[in-house]
């Protein structure tokens, strides 16, 4: 018999295109070991990185960037921590010398508090790294008039965020998400930061965004391998959902069950 | 004498040198390493050419995890 299992449409992004919908983070996992079975479990073909200042170890740098070349992946390095469009741009080009890679994902912090992004710096640097021949994924938040600067500026990835990174509260404004579907048909929408656990990317999915940014939740689990597993069948599911299309909600109840030759049927009087 | 700070720890070299000869002396000298002098990136190929000045503010950076 023909296998008719339908798999999910593949992600395409400038001439990549991927096979998973699940972008993973790699860092506060409890050991190296564990960073690299639970990304293997996960399936993700992208995984992020950053920079931070060299320390006295002088292999710590070193050794970290040969584990995550060693799984031969799309590199997605950060520019997480910086509060200003120079900073940010500064690491930008910094990471794509180190990492050999013109994709950023573009940080730019404007509070502390709840780690928002900063929508005036991020616009700056996204408009200067895009001329500097960067793909730019933008942190943002779930602003729809931010993300149509981003856009305006030459961004083709937004990356809105579900609540604030590591809250795991999940898509705190789904309506703001799905303005910002329904207004970008064809840029490629990620949810970063907030997915606390595998229904909350579903919801994502069913949304219709494209991809979902992971690290905590699958970090912070107890079983960082089998949570991995489990996100990578939650995007899969909620993609393939989306793919086939909701029914109609309706108000009232409607049986799934025939009616014609309902046994012990009366007519109510 | 000029004094400079790297990732700022404060540091006095007695002479002009070049960049690359500094973070060849600091053991810095890494692909995977990356430099900013006064918040500006310095690509590799500019290293040997550039000379570091009295109160010049060096950043090295190197891959860490990240989310």
């Amino acid at each position: 018999m023909e296998n008719s299992m339908k798999n999910m449409q593949n992600l395409k992004i400038g001439d990549k295109e991927l096979k998973s919908r699940l972008f993973i983070g790699s860092a506060l996992y409890p050991s190296p070991a564990i960073i690299m079975d639970a990304i293997k479990a996960s399936g993700a073909e992208v995984v992020t990185v950053s920079l931070r200042r060299q320390g006295v170890n002088k292999d710590a740098g070193e050794s970290f960037w040969n584990l995550i070349k060693s799984l031969d992946l799309n590199i997605l390095p950060n520019t997480a921590g910086c509060h200003s469009a120079k900073e940010a741009i500064t690491i930008a080009q910094m990471s794509r010398e180190i990492f050999g890679t013109n994709w950023i994902k573009l940080e730019v912090i404007g509070d502390q508090y709840n780690l928002q992004p900063d929508p005036y710096e991020t616009l700056e640097a996204a408009k200067v790294l895009i001329k500097d021949g960067f793909e730019v994924f933008p942190y943002t938040t779930d602003d729809l008039v931010v993300a149509k600067r981003l856009v305006d500026a030459g961004c083709r990835i937004l990356m809105p965020w579900g609540s604030p990174i590591g809250s795991g509260k999940g898509l705190a404004n789904p309506d703001n998400l799905k303005a910002i579907r329904e207004a970008f048909d064809d840029v490629v929408l990620v949810v970063d930061a907030g997915i606390g656990k595998p229904s909350h990317a579903i919801e994502a999915m069913e949304l219709g965004y494209d991809a979902v940014l992971i690290n905590s939740a699958v970090a912070l689990s107890q079983e960082p391998i089998k949570m991995a597993q489990a996100f990578a069948k939650a995007i899969e599911g909620g993609r393939i959902g989306y793919e086939a299309g909701f029914m109609q909600q309706r108000e009232l109840a409607s049986p799934s069950t025939p009616t014609v030759g309902t046994p012990f049927w009366h007519q109510v009087s | 004498m000029i004094t400079i700070t790297i990732n700022s720890s404060e540091k006095k070299i007695d002479k002009e040198i070049s960049l690359s000869d500094l973070l060849k002396e600091l053991g810095y000298d890494k692909e995977w390493m990356g430099v900013a002098i006064n918040g500006d990136f310095i690509p590799k190929s500019k290293h040997p050419q550039t000379i570091i000045k009295d109160q010049d503010e060096i950043e090295v950076l190197s891959p860490v995890s990240g989310g």
